[in-house]
């Protein structure tokens, strides 16, 4: 099986079914992620409400099979004069809004659903950007070697100096001067084509969903240029080492160029630990986008650090506010993870497949 | 040098090779004042190689084969010298000229693990040479596209050197050393080469597959007419398949010629000790004495100045002055080569002895130090002005002076093999060793020529330059002090 | 070729009660060892039923190529085979007039004159024979040193190690050895209490002089990476020597030197062994070593000793078509064949389950007969001939084409993995 360049073996394939058979975290781990990306890809048709519509009488509403006491106060005529009553109510939870509202009536459920697809895109587009520039100056480095290698990993030492979450804030203020428009609003084709809309109606379920989401394209930026030095580590450790084996030396005495040499044997044969890597980077960047949210950087309301934020008021209250969206933040990160443990048991080289005294 | 008796021209021809790595060279180095040092890997060496046949290259670890064999196809920048590949510079080759030149010559390396990419089909690992050369270059005629004509290549030459063709999309993990050395070969034919270093080919192979192997290749040579250069350090390999053989030690070719030749008639002190020590797979061997050459390697950070195997040599030349057994020679310059150049010191002489007899109640002795340092380089049964040089050296030593006692020896022992470096000399069959080169260091010395050094009888000489020899003039302006010049030639009138 | 009719199988080959024949001077004799290796592709049979002695004084070697178990074999003596290897049978019967007399009352079975079979000692006992009894020397001694203390102190642990045994063997057959976690703590904190001593140090540079390495007082305090490759090796031998071993166990032991620091070593092991009156078990591929070093030899191919005898049995009257295969395939360094005569086909798989029950060699063997479809015992390879054995049809009949296996007999049932 190949992609591009990466021919993937049989072998490799075999590994990971085995290591998927054998270790039950592996399974727990796929099927989180599997739920998150589904999730994320599905909003619109499954999620009960839309995340924007605001409700202000049904703010805060529990989570099923919860109940929340709230201290109202009402004006009122009392034998002709105005008093103002306060009683504690019982809120009930509803099965229209499965884990509550926030403060502003939206259903939660949904915020997270969709919440999903910013981590997930921010995730995705980030580790892509963060690694298709550090392996590039990674295998450059190691390849190379002498000042190129230097320069390049001063570069990124310098880079690595700074905390992750100080550099990514200093950098979207240095982003958003330039562009006022900080976010993109890409429609949503399950929602324009109407899919989604026949769906719920058909299901029951409350039109109209959002037609356009924000990706928030400085974020995604932000933080590729943050991370991609974790990748030039890995990719130039990778690339010191293949450069010494004798297929290496055979290319070069075949005549290949050093781009050749580069993308058809340092590349493949350094993919395993970027992968994994990517993996691990997947979770990170879901947590500094998260953590960028919180903040109130990142250009979209519509995250899971964003209602973090909006809960943080009601800890003591109405917890599931902030509660539902970082529990949602734990078991994506957790779940990438243990992707990321059977990716790295799995394909490990350690493993050979031959035994032989 | 010169042509082959054929009167052919080299295919290929080495000149004044050298490779050298330095360290201590990066700009922190410099800033900080310290002197560059030099590995020298390849220190100077003189090859060809005719067309058709196969020359081997053989030295033990360090001597530098590996490295001459890949920087003589410029996988490595030489420090200096010349390649010449049917005459044209290979140093100088710009980089069309070079994308030539490396389909006319390739490589097969030792390691039938490391030497293909784990992550490719053996179907591509052959065919690869031909995609970077564009190859074909053109559409061939029967309708196959150009893939599908690579690929029919490929699948002839995995038949041709012994595997199946419909193998050709399994990974390399899935075979044997063995067949992924055939691999390897397959690989190195791909292009049509005419030219091939094949370094250390079968030493990663049982004995059983070295054999096929070995077979595969001279059937392939003969078919192909290809020329081999062919690295081993495996001598019975060697005698096996080379038509010449070049021997190398520490970063120099020491001796060259026909294989017969050099297996048969050594001429240089290594290739005998190098013969001498190889088992023999035969009954006979058990019984055999076999004396091997004492110590190790020299560093190439530092060889050993004039001849490099100086060091280790047991026939190594005395100074005209000096006539004593050979052994004791041998034994006064280990002593001065662990003073001068391996940082010997009295005071390690002094551990051992407190050591050996008992720890803190031990009470310095010179006696006791000169008898030790006597009996482990060998120095008994000196008499005369030698014996006496000796051992004011020795007491020196014993009262911490090193350096002193390093320079007393010199002055008296300084060999010509030090001081003057050998240079490969004859025709056919050429040796670097001031023995076979120069008739003066011939041992037959009349007793009146040895002037006051009393030693004992004349020592065991080398054997005298065999009949027929040419051996060139290394002296022209006749300036070495020999002494005697009418030092007799005549094996008959050896005085041993 | 003398006439093979009246070739006998050779006794000795089940479990009978007491040791195996043999001759009055032996000091090990093996019987039937069998080391699996139980993975998770399967199990590996890597050593299978070898037998084969020792004499007190002789070098005796084991010669294979790689997969034919020689390794394990030699592990397997010393008792030092790890899960998922394990021996599942065999006796590894040991000359030790103490010993026997020690366990002559607790474990009958297992004694028989002066000799004692190991295998049936407790763990403990077998594990304090290593060192006085049985030493080890291994291929690569740069490996097997360990970088981060200096060679003197390995060395002098050694040393102390068979002292400590010597004055209490009671104490170091139990599982601490007399040095457990209590021990390490107190000698690391207090001062001046190290395993080591003083006088197992001076024992160390003395066993360094012994084995020539030259200025051995200071080589003592440097580390194995100062020292050269041959250097190395004589100091592994040094320690192996350390607890005046009766059999010394040499696997590869100049298979990584250059030829003339090989030929230093290889005198440096007869002379100790002279010396010293050290048997040793030489294991090799390098029939030039077996030759130079070896009295007595076994060849071994796919875990089980196809023929052994002494150095002219092997070597000038070969049986088994593998040895002589082996011989016809070296290039003589003396005298140049035209062409080499090489094996065909590929190492077989050590896979219990791909193993047949026939002799192992049937399927690259130039004179594979009907006969050879069953397993082989071990014959003498003349008749009455009490060193040259071996595990061949051809020690009983002569070859006829007659009775000659086709040569793609095998091909069916082989995977597609061979060549030619």
């Amino acid at each position: 099986m190949k992609i591009g360049p990466i021919s993937i073996s049989p072998r490799t394939i075999r590994n990971l079914r085995k290591e998927f058979r054998s270790s039950g975290l592996a399974r727990i781990g796929v099927v989180l992620v599997v739920v998150i990306v589904l999730a994320a890809a599905f909003a619109p048709m499954i999620a009960p409400q839309n995340p924007r519509t605001q409700d202000l009488d049904r703010a805060q509403l529990p989570p099923l099979g919860f109940t929340d006491t709230e201290q109202q106060t009402r004006t009122e005529m009392v034998n002709g004069s105005v008093e103002t009553v306060t009683e504690n109510v019982t809120v009930n939870a509803t099965a229209q809004h499965p884990l509550g509202t926030n403060s502003l009536g939206q259903d939660i459920l949904s915020r997270v659903i969709y919440g999903a697809r910013t981590s997930l895109l921010v995730g995705l587009f980030g580790t892509v950007l963060a690694a298709l520039l550090g392996v590039t100056v990674g295998l450059t480095a190691g390849y190379y070697r002498g000042r190129v290698d230097d320069a390049l990993m001063r570069t990124a030492d310098v880079s690595l100096a700074f905390p992750s979450l100080v550099l990514a804030i200093a950098l979207i203020g240095l982003f958003s001067r330039f562009q006022a428009d900080v976010a993109v609003a890409i429609t949503d084709p399950l929602v324009t084509t109407g899919v989604a809309g026949s769906f719920r109606d058909a299901v029951g379920l409350p039109t109209p969903m959002p037609e356009t989401f924000v990706l928030p394209t400085v974020v995604i930026l932000v933080v590729g240029f943050v991370n991609w030095v974790w990748f030039a580590r890995i990719a130039r450790g990778e690339a010191l080492s293949v450069r010494e084996e004798e297929y290496v030396k055979a290319a070069r005495a075949l005549g290949a160029s050093d781009v050749r040499i580069v993308f058809r044997h340092v590349l493949p044969n350094s993919i395993t630990p970027i992968l994994v890597l990517a993996t691990i980077q997947v979770a990170a960047i879901i947590l500094l986008e998260s953590s960028l949210s919180f903040l109130g950087f990142s250009g979209t309301t519509l995250s899971w650090g964003f209602d973090i934020a909006q809960g943080r008021d009601y800890l003591s209250s109405s917890w599931w506010i902030a509660t539902m969206p970082g529990l949602a933040i734990v078991l994506s990160v957790i779940g990438i993870n243990l992707v990321g443990d059977w990716l790295r048991d799995a394909l490990d080289p350690g493993i050979e497949g031959e035994g032989g005294m | 040098m010169s042509e082959s008796a054929a009167g052919e021209e080299p295919l290929l021809e080495v000149r004044d090779l050298r490779k050298y790595y330095f360290e201590n060279d990066s700009l922190f180095d410099r800033l900080l004042r310290r002197e560059p040092t030099s590995v020298k890997a390849v220190d100077g060496v003189d090859l060809e190689v005719y067309p058709g046949e196969t020359l081997g290259v053989v030295g033990e670890s360090g001597c530098g084969k590996s490295t001459t064999g890949e920087t003589l196809l410029r996988l490595r920048e030489a420090t200096d010298g010349t390649v010449r590949f049917d005459g044209e510079d290979v140093m100088e080759m710009s980089g069309s000229e070079l994308t030539r030149f490396r389909k006319r010559a390739g490589i097969v390396f030792q390691d039938p693990f490391s030497s293909l990419d784990p992550r490719m089909t053996v179907g591509d690992i052959v065919g690869e040479g031909l995609k970077i050369h564009g190859m074909p270059e053109e559409s061939p005629e029967d309708g196959r596209s150009k893939r599908e004509w690579r690929r029919d290549r490929a699948m002839e030459l995995l038949e041709r050197v012994g595997l199946s063709a419909d193998q050709i999309d399994r990974y390399p993990h899935e075979f044997s050393g063995g067949q992924r050395q055939r691999v390897g070969i397959a690989r190195a034919l791909a292009l049509d080469p005419e030219f091939i270093v094949l370094d250390e080919p079968v030493s990663a192979l049982d004995v059983s597959v070295q054999a096929q192997i070995l077979n595969l290749l001279e059937d392939l040579q003969e078919e192909f007419g290809l020329t081999y250069l062919f690295i081993a350090h495996d001598l019975s390999v060697v005698r096996h398949i080379c038509d010449r053989v070049a021997v190398m030690y520490l970063g120099e070719v020491v001796e060259t010629g026909p294989t017969d030749d050099i297996f048969e008639s050594p001429k240089h002190p290594y290739t005998e000790a190098l013969l001498e020590s190889v088992p023999r797979a035969s009954v006979d061997e058990q019984g055999r004495r076999v004396d091997p050459l004492p110590g190790d390697v020299p560093s190439p950070r530092n060889p050993p100045s004039g001849c490099h195997f100086r060091t280790r040599c047991p026939e190594v030349i005395q100074p005209a002055t000096v006539d004593i057994p050979q052994e004791q020679y041998r034994g006064v310059m280990n002593l001065r080569d662990r003073l001068e150049r391996q940082g010997f010191t009295a005071e390690s002489v002094w551990d051992t002895l407190e050591s050996e007899h008992g720890g803190d109640d031990f009470e310095r002795d010179t006696v006791v130090f000169k008898e030790s340092l006597r009996e482990e380089f060998d120095l008994a049964g000196l008499s005369g002005a030698t014996m006496d040089t000796v051992e004011d050296a020795l007491e020196i030593l014993a009262n911490g002076r090193e350096d002193e006692a390093a320079e007393r020896l010199r002055e008296a022992f300084a060999s010509p093999c030090e001081e003057e470096e050998p240079v490969l000399t004859g025709d056919e069959h050429a040796a670097s060793c001031h023995l076979f080169a120069d008739e003066e260091y011939d041992r037959d010395l009349d007793p009146e020529d040895v002037g006051s050094a009393m030693g004992g009888m004349g020592g065991p000489g080398p054997s005298p330059p065999v009949d027929g020899d040419v051996v060139d003039d290394l002296d022209p302006d006749g300036s070495d002090d020999a002494v005697g010049t009418d030092a007799g030639t005549d094996s008959d009138t050896d005085a041993r | 070729m003398s006439e093979r009719t009246a070739a006998t199988e050779r006794a000795g080959t089940s479990t009978e009660d007491g040791a195996p024949e043999g001759h009055p001077d032996d000091v090990l004799r093996v019987r039937n060892l069998s080391t699996r290796f139980f993975t998770e592709e399967g199990q590996i049979n890597a050593v299978e039923s070898v037998d084969f002695t020792v004499r007190d004084g002789e070098v005796f070697g084991i010669v294979g190529e790689s997969g034919s178990g020689k390794s394990v074999a030699a592990l397997s003596l010393i008792d030092l085979v790890d899960s998922p290897g394990r021996i599942t049978s065999g006796e590894v019967w040991y000359r030790d007039a103490d010993l026997a007399d020690e366990f002559r009352d607790d474990v009958p079975e297992a004694v028989d004159g002066d000799l004692v079979d190991t295998r049936r000692l407790p763990e403990g006992v077998r594990r304090a024979l290593r060192g006085p009894a049985f030493s080890m020397v291994f291929q690569d001694p740069m490996s097997s040193l360990n970088p981060s203390i200096t060679v003197g102190e390995q060395i002098a642990e050694a040393v102390e190690v068979q002292r400590r045994a010597r004055a209490n063997p009671r104490r170091t057959r139990s599982r601490t050895q007399g040095y457990g976690m209590g021990r390490l703590i107190a000698d690391t904190l207090l001062p001046n209490r190290g395993y080591t001593s003083e006088a197992s140090m001076n024992r160390a540079i003395e066993l360094l002089e012994q084995v020539g390495i030259p200025d051995p007082a200071e080589r003592a305090h440097e580390y194995p990476h100062q020292f050269s490759g041959g250097m190395l090796q004589r100091a592994m031998i040094a320690q192996a020597l350390a607890g005046e071993p009766d059999v010394l166990v040499a696997d590869e032991p100049t298979t990584a030197l250059d030829v003339t620091i090989q030929a230093q070593i290889l005198n440096l092991l007869r002379d100790l062994q002279e010396e010293q009156d050290t048997s040793v078990v030489m294991i090799t591929h390098d029939l030039g070593v077996i030759a130079r070093m070896c009295n007595r030899v076994g060849v071994m191919y796919a875990g089980q000793i196809v023929e052994r005898g002494t150095l002219s049995d092997v070597f000038d009257s070969p049986v088994h078509p593998y040895t002589e295969g082996l011989i016809g395939s070296i290039p003589d360094l003396d005298d140049p064949a035209p062409r080499l005569r090489p094996i065909e086909g590929n190492v077989p798989s050590l896979l219990d389950e791909e193993m047949g029950g026939r002799c192992f060699f049937a399927d690259r063997c130039p004179k594979a007969m009907s006969d050879c479809l069953q397993p082989i015992p071990e014959y003498d390879a003349e008749p009455g001939s009490d060193e040259h054995a071996v595990r061949c049809v051809l020690a009983r009949r002569e070859h006829s084409e007659a009775d000659a296996l086709p040569s793609d007999h095998f091909d069916r049932n082989e995977e597609v993995r061979g060549d030619e």
